[in-house]
């Protein structure tokens, strides 16, 4: 079995999980959302970021609209959908289970 | 002193320096290219990167630096990462298909170690030409039947090629298919370059221009050779499928003589090829013989032009199982058929002979006239030869036509006889009677004459037995004799010599002696002297 592969598979799950809840608390653009998944080190390279974002809005996920920006040109503005709320809440609900799933094995 | 440009990127304007122009220009190319294969989506992937990396590069611009320098490129160009660090960029499991074109550049012929029969030699071509490695072990099987050449090969490359043992290796041996979508991503992304570049031309001084030009020059280049290379992996697939094609249609060709549809023969450059299921008609194995025999051709060909297909189309599949199961049965009819043969080659060697006599009184003729008649139509006829034996193939009633040996000697009384003597050769041990009056031939005696059948006849399919009719005919001695031309013709070689050259007897009265045949003329005159 690819063990990097697992890895990464497993950091795309995450990140995803992510974008959508960082999304839920308030729209957001690109670098918004890279400072924030930076600050927890959730990302290495920003590249791995704009894949998954149209990823996710090819997906119905993610919606977003152009935003006039005091500095520089127009901002693309992520926002959630309801399809992507929905997946969030489901997501939150599997995460909590995984995360005491594997809890539990770990301590004992 | 350093060209700065002025770049429009993500809706910004930047001054950069040539260099950093170089190697961002360079960075946008493996990002286009790496997501050329998402469509649309991957074009967009591609704008907001840039527009991130105008945001970065803005951010380096101060009022005592007013142009983006390398240095600064490439930290940006750190900060979003190269291709290969966009690990989960969507659909995992075919991002080795998306991966940037240049790895292929890196491939190198290695034994695989992991994949391999032997030394694994065929499973790293397969590799290495992303073929399936069987039909490379099929391949290699054949050419050991072309005088072994196949080992000779096999042999060096296991011993000059090295066997990939780093992970390393092994990633350098897989590289990266050579497929539709991948040269239509780096035609893509090429189409493109050139575009900006044309676009960039009126812009940028022109020597950029013409570096741009030449960059692009050898970019073409190396995409012809792309296309070359995989116009010859094409090439390999026609050929695949009309090699199996043709292989094909004779099979089906021989399979329909089988049924006597082509009478049979199958004539091909004036060489006929008898109905070889004939050979085993008689074995008891004729079924046996049949199924082993289509086995052993049909796998390799429906394997060719499978392969011809997989090559063409660029489908890659691995049934294991499947494979396994076809080598193995193609294995197990080869040991079966070649078994049959050996078996049945016992047979053939039997050789069987039988003979009638026929008596006929002289008294009453004191000269004989020995002659010939046609007991077919010879315009109907065909000569063929196989295996240096030449016999006569009649559409008129399919059958075989070859002539008789005729000895003449003297008799041991004073009687004429005539004996018919049948050989066969190559039939079961207990048919040899059976097989003997399937052979035709006749005489016949009208008064002072004998006429003798041209041919004797075997049907078509009675090839293999090799039929042969002598006739030995004794004559007592003084007995007068008047050889035909005709007859002169089916005399055995040595007494065709003897008698025959420069029509020394034919036509001519002549009298059997103590040693053998004379001219009459010849006997008389010493017999007069002696008088």
């Amino acid at each position: 079995m690819d063990f990097e592969n697992v890895k990464a598979q497993m950091r795309k799950g995450v990140l995803e999980f992510c974008i959508l809840s960082i999304l839920s608390k308030g729209d957001a653009y690109a670098t918004d959302l890279l400072n924030k998944l930076k600050e927890s080190e959730l990302i290495v390279v920003e590249g791995t970021l704009y894949p998954l974002l149209t990823r996710q809005k090819n997906a119905g996920l993610l919606s977003y609209r152009w935003e006039e920006s005091t500095q520089g040109p127009p901002r693309k503005y992520y926002a959630l959908t309801d399809k992507g709320r929905e997946v969030l809440k489901e997501s939150e609900a599997s995460w909590r289970g995984l995360i005491d799933a594997v809890d539990s094995i770990l301590k004992k | 002193m350093k060209k700065t440009l002025q770049i429009h990127i993500g809706g910004r304007q930047i001054h950069i320096d040539e260099d950093g122009y170089n190697q961002l220009n360079h960075y946008l190319e493996s990002l286009k290219s790496h997501f050329a294969a998402e469509g649309d989506s991957g074009k967009e992937i591609v704008e907001d990167i840039e527009q991130r990396i105008a945001e970065l590069l803005e951010n380096k611009i101060t009022e005592n630096k007013q142009a983006i320098s390398l240095e600064d490129v490439q930290e940006t160009i750190g900060i979003l990462g190269k291709v290969e660090d966009f690990v989960y960029n969507g659909q995992s499991s075919e991002e080795s298909e998306y991966t940037h074109y240049e790895r292929r550049e890196n491939r190198r012929f290695f034994r695989d170690g992991e994949n391999s029969y032997l030394g694994g030699v065929a499973s790293g071509l397969g590799e290495y030409f992303d073929i399936d490695p069987l039909w490379i072990r099929l391949a290699f099987l054949a050419l050991v039947f072309l005088k072994g050449v196949g080992i000779l090969i096999y042999a060096i490359l296991w011993i000059v090629v090295p066997k990939a043992r780093s992970t390393a290796e092994k990633l350098q041996m897989r590289g990266k298919p050579v497929n539709l979508s991948t040269i239509k991503d780096s035609v893509n992304a090429e189409y493109d370059k050139v575009k900006s570049s044309v676009s960039g031309f009126s812009k940028s001084p022109a020597a950029d221009g013409t570096r741009n030009a030449l960059e692009n020059l050898m970019r073409a280049i190396g995409l012809v050779i792309l296309a070359i290379f995989k116009f010859i992996i094409g090439a390999i697939g026609v050929l695949f499928l009309i090699i199996g094609a043709v292989f094909l249609a004779g099979m089906i060709m021989l399979l329909l003589g089988f049924t006597n549809i082509f009478g049979h023969w199958h004539v091909w450059n004036g060489t006929a090829l008898p109905d070889i299921s004939q050979m085993f008609a008689n074995s008891g194995h004729y079924y046996l013989v049949l199924v082993s025999f289509v086995i052993v051709v049909l796998i390799p060909i429906v394997v060719l032009i499978y392969g011809g297909i997989k090559i063409l189309f660029n489908i890659k599949t691995k049934h294991r199982t499947l494979r396994a199961f076809v080598l193995t049965s193609w294995i197990l009819a080869l040991i079966l058929f070649v078994t049959l043969l050996i078996v049945n080659s016992t047979n053939f060697s039997v050789e069987a002979s039988g003979s009638q006599t026929a008596t006929i009184a002289t008294p009453k003729y004191p000269k004989l006239y020995l002659e010939v008649r046609d007991n077919t139509d010879l315009k109907k006829m065909t000569v063929y030869s196989i295996f240096d034996h030449k016999f006569n193939y009649s559409e008129l009633d399919e059958s075989l036509y070859s002539r008789p040996e005729l000895y003449i000697h003297r008799s041991e009384d004073d009687q004429i006889h005539l004996n018919v003597e049948k050989h066969v050769r190559n039939v079961g041990m207990n048919q040899s009677q059976q097989y003997l009056d399937r052979i035709e031939y006749a005489w016949e005696q009208k008064d002072s004459a004998i006429y003798l059948d041209r041919f004797m006849r075997t049907d078509d399919e009675d090839f293999w037995m090799f039929g042969e009719v002598d006739i030995k005919l004794r004559i007592p001695e003084n007995q007068v004799v008047v050889i035909t031309q005709q007859a002169c013709d089916l005399m055995n070689y040595d007494q065709q010599t003897r008698y025959c050259t420069d029509s020394l007897l034919s036509g001519k009265e002549s009298v059997m002696t103590a040693d053998g045949l004379m001219l009459l003329e010849k006997q008389k005159r010493p017999a007069r002297k002696n008088k």
